[in-house]
């Protein structure tokens, strides 16, 4: 008589594949451990109803090897530490230095992103690191970079706002950053056109509008954030452009505009149009949440 | 105070954004296209309207261009076995061999007609034989005696310095060329750059003739080979003539451009090791200035004439910079674009026009 097979979770023998595959065992991360890190992070991006398909095929994206060094540095194993160490110390100060292009103000930075990747903080008498919080969705290099950049950005938030109080304290001069207050169009036909325009728009290519001229960043730059290269960015923005203007101009014609009298609307202050989709740009702030 | 990029000031200065941010981790699992297309919409969706998330994207993406990491490239020369006796002897002798290849490598390949022009000691036959090829012919007297030794257009940084005589290429100079090396092959590798006759052609014109341009001079072989993923500009000159030429080397192709003394366009499809005279249209004049941005490419001359190719040098058209129907006067004397939208032209009559469409439009300043 056969004996009835038992099938295994495709999930969990994923899970204890990639945990074979890895140094997590050497690195002190015990099987349990790492799948409930990985179940932790499937939740995360997937939910809790998620199918088993869904599940294999997230973990399977992910930089297992980078999840579980920073995972092991996190909870605390010495060797996983020394290989972080050894593979990322020096990169993490290049990365700064990139960031901040000043010396001491890098070494500064990465030396504070370094203490709460190694977890200065104590919760429940154990550190805390920010190691934690990486997920393996892209490498642990790049996550290194984002969040540098993000405690760049906190760092100066600080620092202005010190910076504003010491103003305030002597009454000097105020330091704000000019601000372009956006020319109120006085027909609310062609705002009513400009905004259909650009909610016909796609999210890539109001990206690409609102990098370049709200954020006036070059084409490179443009580029590099979608992984195209520049001349590629620059003919998607000519065609976008030229897009949104019939688009805008369609929209005229159909409010009984004549071609002619849209066409001079469209130029009557070509100025007032572009900080008008300036402004609607960046109006436009995504507010859903993912 | 810190320095930081005007950017994040003025992210600073945007309106806080209600809901949640993208974390690092998507950030860059977006940045790296590692994203599931669904998410990959939400994030542009995101993006397009949060000044906050794009400047951190901005900021991990300067962390990352230039790759040669510079603390690790200090701590080697500080400590790293590398620089131990047995490994420098090895290097040294591996030095000697490619600066002797350099050399003598230009002797035993095939020089094209106008590397040999470039070259050979100035001999009434070669001027004329290259005259009559269509080359550029230069003037004997211009040559110094000791140029004859140099077999091929040396390759130089594009750094204006005063001249100084021809040096062999150093360890310096090598270090120099790697980040834009690296830089070039992770952005893709398109060709940019510009060379003109004098960024102070507006205000002094600068004959051409008379424009000199600092040197640091590269065999042309090891040049063929540092150049090859370079994308920066290179300048391409023979010094003593004071008559500059630039080359422009391409990162994934062997492409490069230079201008030779009498104002001709010329193009190297393989490293520099041939050129060819690209004549723009029947009775152009002298060119003065070229700036490749990738395949587009921008030449411009006497006359105010400009030409434009958009497909790397293969079809030309002719643009004529006007603003209320008043033309651009005098020569062309530099070109300057930052991108293939944006660009700047500079005339010996001081005057200069800005582009922000790629050349259809033009503003005068």
């Amino acid at each position: 008589m056969r004996q009835p097979t038992q099938i295994a979770n495709p999930v969990e023998s994923l899970t204890a594949e990639l945990y074979a595959r890895t140094d997590a065992a050497q690195l002190g991360l015990k099987l349990e451990r790492f799948a409930g890190i990985l179940t932790t992070i499937q939740q995360k991006y997937l939910g809790a109803g998620a199918s088993q398909a869904a599940v294999c095929e997230l973990l399977l994206s992910l930089r297992i090897d980078e999840l579980v060094l920073a995972r092991a540095c996190a909870e605390g194993s010495e060797a996983a530490w020394r290989e972080f160490v050894q593979r990322y110390r020096l990169k993490l100060y290049d990365m700064a230095r990139k960031v901040t292009r000043e010396e001491s103000s890098a070494r500064e930075l990465a030396d504070a992103l370094y203490a709460d990747l190694y977890g200065t903080h104590l919760r429940d008498g154990e550190r805390v690191s920010k190691l934690a919080s990486y997920t393996g969705r892209g490498s642990l290099e790049g996550w290194l970079r984002t969040v540098l950049a993000q405690e760049f950005v906190n760092r100066y938030r600080k620092q202005k706002r010190l910076v504003s109080l010491d103003e305030e304290t002597e009454g000097g001069a105020q330091f704000a950053a000019a601000q372009h207050d956006p020319i109120p169009l006085d027909d609310d036909r062609l705002k009513i056109a400009i905004d259909k325009a650009l909610a016909a728009l796609d999210g890539e290519d109001r990206l690409i509008l609102a990098s370049y001229y709200l954020d006036e960043r070059t084409l490179a730059e443009v580029g590099r954030m979608l992984g195209q290269h520049e001349s590629t960015v620059s003919r998607r923005l000519v065609r976008i452009a030229k897009a949104v203007r019939k688009q805008i101009v369609a929209q005229l014609l159909g409010m009984g505009l004549s071609r002619a009298a849209a066409e001079e609307l469209l130029e009557t202050d070509v100025r007032d149009v572009t900080v008008d989709i300036r402004k609607r740009l960046a109006q436009e702030s995504g507010r859903k949440t993912f | 105070m810190m320095s930081i990029p005007q950017s994040v000031r003025a992210r600073l200065a945007a309106e806080a954004m209600a809901g949640s941010h993208p974390d690092a981790n998507i950030l860059t699992a977006f940045a790296e296209q590692a994203l599931s297309e669904r998410e990959r919409r939400e994030v542009f969706g995101h993006l397009a309207g949060c000044g906050e998330c794009r400047e951190l994207l901005a900021l991990a993406g300067a962390a990352e261009e230039i790759g040669a990491p510079v603390a690790e490239e200090v701590l080697s020369a500080a400590h790293g076995p590398w620089f131990a006796w047995p490994t420098m002897r090895w290097a040294g002798l591996a030095a000697t061999i490619v600066i002797a290849v350099g050399l003598f490598w230009p002797r035993f390949t095939g020089n094209t007609d106008f590397q040999r022009h470039m070259a050979t000691p100035a001999s009434k036959t070669a001027v004329s034989q290259a005259a009559q090829e269509g080359f550029p012919a230069r003037r004997a007297s211009e040559r110094s005696p000791d140029q004859a030794t140099v077999e091929a257009p040396p390759v130089i940084s594009s750094r204006s310095e005063p001249s100084k005589p021809i040096s062999r290429p150093t360890g310096e100079m090598r270090a120099k060329s790697k980040p834009a090396e690296i830089a070039s092959l992770r952005s893709g590798g398109a060709a940019t750059g510009s060379f003109n006759y004098g960024i102070s052609a507006a205000k002094s014109p600068v004959p051409p003739d008379s424009a000199s341009t600092g040197v640091q001079a590269v065999p042309p072989g090891t040049a063929v080979s540092l150049n090859r993923a370079m994308s920066a500009v290179a300048v391409q000159t023979s010094t003593e003539m004071q008559s500059p030429a630039i080359s422009l080397a391409a990162a994934n192709s062997d492409v490069r451009w230079a201008l030779a003394s009498e104002g001709v366009l010329l193009r190297s499809k393989d490293g520099g090791r041939s050129w060819e005279p690209l004549p723009l249209k029947t009775g152009t004049g002298r060119i003065f200035a070229i700036a490749p941005q990738g395949l587009s490419i921008w030449a411009g001359g006497e006359g105010g004439q400009l030409f434009h190719s958009e497909d790397g040098g293969e079809q030309w058209s002719y643009v004529q910079p006007t603003q209320d129907g008043v033309a651009l006067t005098g020569a062309i004397v530099r070109i300057d674009f930052r991108d293939t939208l944006n660009g700047t032209l500079v005339s010996d009559a001081g005057e200069i026009w800005t582009t922000g469409n790629g050349g259809l439009d033009w503003q005068k300043r």
